[in-house]
C-alpha cells in the first residue's frame, strides 16, 4: 500500500504545474463577474456558472491528456522500465498510474471550483436542482465521468500509439459494436421507451468502462514494455466484452418489446362493433421500463397478435368481422396500414399498399373491410384495401372535430363541428364523387359527440 | 548456484528474429560482459532477463527464479541502470530517492546522496533536465541503492564522456570489490569492460557466437598463432572485430 501511495503522490508531484495553472483557472472565474461583456444577474450565479464552465471545459481534457500519457507514453518512449525494475508488480504499477491519472483532473477540478465557492457560488443549490434534491450526486457522476474518460484514453492511447495492423481490427469492432447499438436505440426509440434506453445505455457504457479498465491493466500486465504485444491483448481482452454487451444490449430492446399479452398491468380493453369475437387490449407491460404494446386478442381461440404502441395503433374494424387495420409506423416518419384477416385462426399482419404521408386524425374500415376511409390534413382520403388504390379524395373546410362512417361499402358520411360554433355540418362521399352536404344541425357546447354506424351523431 | 542462466533463450518480433537459441549461464559474483554490434540482441537479451519481455521460446532463470513470473519480486535483489535513462523527468535525483525508499524493501537513502554527491550530480535539479552523463549516474546510484545481489546494466557507458564513463567503471569496480556483486552488462566500450569482466559472452544477429572467461578466451587466440610473425588479437577489441570482420571461427 505504501508504494502504490508513494507511485501516485511521486505522479502528482510530477504534474504539479498542472494543479498551479487550475488554480488560477479558479481566480479568473472570480473576475468573470466583473466583466463588462457578460450580462447583469445574480453575481453569485454567474460566478458558478462560470466556474463550472471552466470546470467543464477543463477537466475533460486533463482527464483525456492524463489518461493518454500515464501508461501508453510510457511504453511507447521505452520509460515504462523504470517502474518494471522495481519491486512492483504490472497490477500495481497500472493501478497507481491510473488512480494518479483520474485523481489528476478531479483535484484540478475541486481547485477551478475552490475560489468560487469560497466567494459563494451556490454551487450546493446549483446541483440540487439539477440533480433532483441530491447535492452528493453531481460530484460523483463527474468522478465517473473523469475514470471514464481516463480508461478510454489510455486503451485509445496503447492502440494508436502501437501503429500495428490491429487498430483496424478495433475500428472494425468498434463499427460492429456502434452499429448493434444503434439498432438496440432504434428499437427502443420506436417503441417510445426511453427509459429503457437510459438503462440499457447506463448498463453498457458501465460495462464498457469496467471493459477499458479491465483490458488496459491486462495489457500493461502482459505487454509490460512491449507496446505491440500490449495492443493485441488490449484488443482481445476489450472486444468480447464489449461486442457482447452491444449484442446484449440489443437483445434487451428486442425483450422489451416482446412483451407478450399476459404481462400488461391494468390491461385496457375495446371491443369493436360488428361481429368479430376480436378485441384490442392495451396497456402497461410488467418489469418493460413503461412499453405500453398494443394487442389484437380473439376471446374465442385466445390468440394474440401484437399490432404496435398503444399510444396510437388503435385499429379500426369492418364491421362483418372479418378484418381489422391499423396504422404501423415501420421506421421514423414513415407510416403504413397494416391488416389482419380475422376469419383465419392462422393468418398473420400484412402490410397494405397504403401509406399516408402523416398521421391520420381518423380512420374508418367499410363494412366488409374492403375500403378505408382516412382523415389527414384537411382531406378525406378513400382508399381500396386490397390494392391500395385511391378511389376518392376531397379537400374539407378547416374544423375543430370530425368522424367518419361507412353507410355501405362504397359510401362514407363526415360529420364535421364548424370551427368556433355550436353547428355540425353532415355530408356524403360517393367512389370517385364529391362530397355531397346531407345537412346540419345544432347542439350544446362542450358536450362529447359520437357517429353511430347508421351514421347518425349522438351525444 | 548460476545468477543468470539462459536455455535456448528466443525472442521474436512478428517475423523478425531477435534472438535464437542463445544459452548462457553466468555464475555468482561474477561479470560477464555481452557485447554485440547494434541488433545483434543485447537489449532484447536484457529484458528478457528483467521480466520484460516474454521469450517466445527457451527458459531464463534469474537467481533461480522465472524474472518473467516473479518479476516484482526478484527486482527487489537486482538493480538495473537501462540503456536509455528512463527516470520520469519530472523528478529530481533526491525525489527519486524518496520515491524507491518507499518502494524497495531496504534503501539506504545517505549512500545514494553520498553516491551523487561524489558524481558531482545536482541533486534538486529535475531528471530531465540533466545531462546524459549524469542521468546515468543518477541511474547508477539508484540501481546501487538497495544494495542488489545482481546488476545488470544496458550499455551505460553509452554516450558518456571520458569523466563520465570512468566514474561508472570506478563505481562498479567498487561494488565489486566490496560486495562481490553479480554483474551483467552489454556495453560497447570493450577497453572499459575489459578491465572488469572475467566472463565474456559476444552475440551476433541474435545468436550466441561464444559465451565463456575472458582469460582462457585470450589463451585460445594466443595458441592460434601459426608463427611468432602473425598479427594475433590479444586484446578484448581485437577478439571482437576479429570475430566480426573475419566471421572466424571461434578457435577450439
Amino acid at each position: 500500500m505504501t508504494a502504490l501511495v508513494a507511485l501516485v503522490s511521486s505522479e502528482l508531484r510530477q504534474r504539479r504545474l498542472l494543479l498551479a495553472a487550475s488554480a488560477l483557472l479558479g481566480l479568473f472565474a472570480l473576475a468573470a463577474p466583473l466583466l463588462p461583456s457578460l450580462p447583469a444577474g445574480q453575481p453569485g450565479e454567474l460566478l458558478a456558472a462560470t466556474a463550472l464552465a471552466l470546470l467543464a471545459i477543463w477537466t475533460p481534457l486533463l482527464a483525456l491528456a492524463a489518461g493518454a500519457t500515464a501508461l501508453a507514453g510510457e511504453m511507447a518512449d521505452r520509460r515504462l522500465g523504470f517502474y518494471l525494475a522495481r519491486p512492483l508488480s504490472t497490477w500495481k504499477i497500472w493501478a497507481g498510474k491510473m488512480a494518479a491519472a483520474a485523481l489528476l483532473p478531479l483535484l484540478a477540478g475541486a481547485l477551478v471550483l475552490l475560489p468560487a465557492a469560497l466567494a459563494g457560488a451556490p454551487f450546493a443549490a446549483l446541483f440540487e436542482g439539477a440533480f433532483g434534491g441530491s447535492s452528493l450526486l453531481a460530484p460523483g457522476l463527474a468522478a465517473a465521468a473523469v475514470v471514464a474518460l481516463v480508461a478510454f484514453a489510455h486503451a485509445a492511447a496503447i492502440a494508436l500509439r502501437s501503429r500495428r495492423a490491429w487498430l483496424l481490427l478495433d475500428l472494425a469492432a468498434l463499427a460492429v459494436g456502434a452499429v448493434l447499438v444503434a439498432e438496440g436505440v432504434r428499437v427502443l426509440r420506436h417503441a417510445f421507451v426511453p427509459d429503457a434506453v437510459t438503462a440499457g445505455a447506463s448498463a453498457l457504457t458501465a460495462l464498457a468502462v469496467v471493459a477499458l479498465l479491465a483490458a488496459g491493466a491486462l495489457a500493461v500486465h502482459r505487454g509490460r514494455g512491449d507496446l505491440a504485444a500490449a495492443h493485441r491483448t488490449l484488443s482481445l481482452a476489450l472486444w468480447p466484452a464489449v461486442l457482447a454487451g452491444a449484442l446484449g444490449f440489443l437483445l434487451f430492446a428486442r425483450w422489451v418489446v416482446a412483451a407478450p399479452i399476459d404481462s400488461l398491468e391494468l390491461p385496457r380493453v375495446r371491443t369493436p362493433h360488428g361481429r368479430a369475437s376480436w378485441v384490442v387490449v392495451g396497456g402497461q407491460a410488467a418489469h418493460r421500463f413503461g412499453y405500453r404494446p398494443l394487442f389484437l386478442f380473439d376471446a374465442a381461440t385466445g390468440r394474440s397478435v401484437r399490432i404496435g404502441l398503444e399510444w396510437f395503433s388503435w385499429p379500426a374494424f369492418a364491421a362483418d368481422g372479418s378484418r381489422a387495420v391499423w396504422l404501423a409506423q415501420p421506421q421514423e416518419r414513415s407510416q403504413e396500414v397494416r391488416s389482419l384477416d380475422l376469419t383465419r385462426a392462422d393468418a398473420h399482419p400484412r402490410r397494405t399498399p397504403i401509406a399516408p404521408a402523416g398521421w391520420p386524425q381518423w380512420m374508418e374500415l367499410s363494412p366488409r373491410g374492403e375500403r378505408l376511409a382516412l382523415l389527414q390534413r384537411d382531406r378525406l382520403l378513400l382508399y381500396g384495401v386490397a390494392d391500395g388504390r385511391l378511389l376518392a379524395a376531397v379537400r374539407l373546410a378547416p374544423s375543430s372535430e370530425r368522424r367518419l362512417t361507412f353507410l355501405d361499402e362504397d359510401r362514407v358520411r363526415l360529420v364535421e363541428k364548424q370551427a368556433r360554433a355550436k353547428r355540425f355540418a353532415v355530408s356524403d362521399l360517393a367512389l370517385g364523387g364529391r362530397l355531397e352536404p346531407r345537412g346540419r344541425f345544432e347542439a350544446p357546447e362542450g358536450v362529447r359527440w359520437g357517429v353511430s354506424p347508421l351514421g347518425t351523431a349522438s351525444s | 548456484m548460476a545468477a543468470i542462466e539462459l536455455r535456448d533463450l528466443g525472442v521474436r518480433y512478428g517475423r523478425r528474429t531477435a534472438l535464437a537459441e542463445v544459452s548462457l549461464a553466468v555464475p555468482e559474483r561474477e561479470v560477464c560482459a555481452v557485447l554485440g554490434r547494434n541488433g545483434a540482441g543485447k537489449t532484447s537479451l536484457v529484458r528478457c532477463l528483467l521480466g520484460q519481455q516474454r521469450p517466445s521460446a527457451g527458459e531464463v532463470r534469474l537467481l533461480g527464479e522465472d524474472p518473467w513470473r516473479a518479476r516484482a519480486r526478484l527486482m527487489d535483489r537486482v538493480g538495473v541502470v537501462p540503456e536509455v535513462p528512463d527516470a520520469p523527468p519530472g523528478l529530481s535525483a533526491r525525489e527519486l530517492s524518496t520515491l524507491l525508499r518507499r518502494v524497495h524493501r531496504r534503501w539506504d537513502d545517505a549512500a545514494v546522496r553520498a553516491r551523487l554527491e561524489r558524481f558531482d550530480v545536482p541533486l534538486g535539479q529535475p531528471f530531465g533536465r540533466l545531462s546524459r552523463g549524469q542521468k546515468t549516474l543518477v541511474q547508477l546510484a539508484l540501481a546501487l541503492g538497495h544494495e542488489p545481489e545482481l546488476l545488470v546494466l544496458d550499455d551505460p557507458t553509452l554516450g558518456l564522456d571520458a569523466l563520465a564513463r570512468r566514474a561508472v567503471l570506478e563505481e562498479l569496480v567498487g561494488e565489486l570489490a566490496d560486495r562481490g556483486v553479480t554483474v551483467l552488462l552489454t556495453t560497447h566500450d570493450l577497453a572499459g569492460v575489459e578491465r572488469i569482466a572475467n566472463r565474456v559472452a559476444v552475440l551476433r544477429d541474435g545468436r550466441l557466437l561464444l559465451a565463456e572467461e575472458l582469460e582462457p578466451l585470450k589463451e585460445r587466440y594466443r595458441g592460434r598463432a601459426a608463427s611468432p610473425l602473425d598479427v594475433v588479437p590479444l586484446t578484448l577489441e581485437e577478439i571482437f572485430l576479429s570475430l566480426h570482420e573475419t566471421a572466424a571461427e571461434v578457435p577450439a
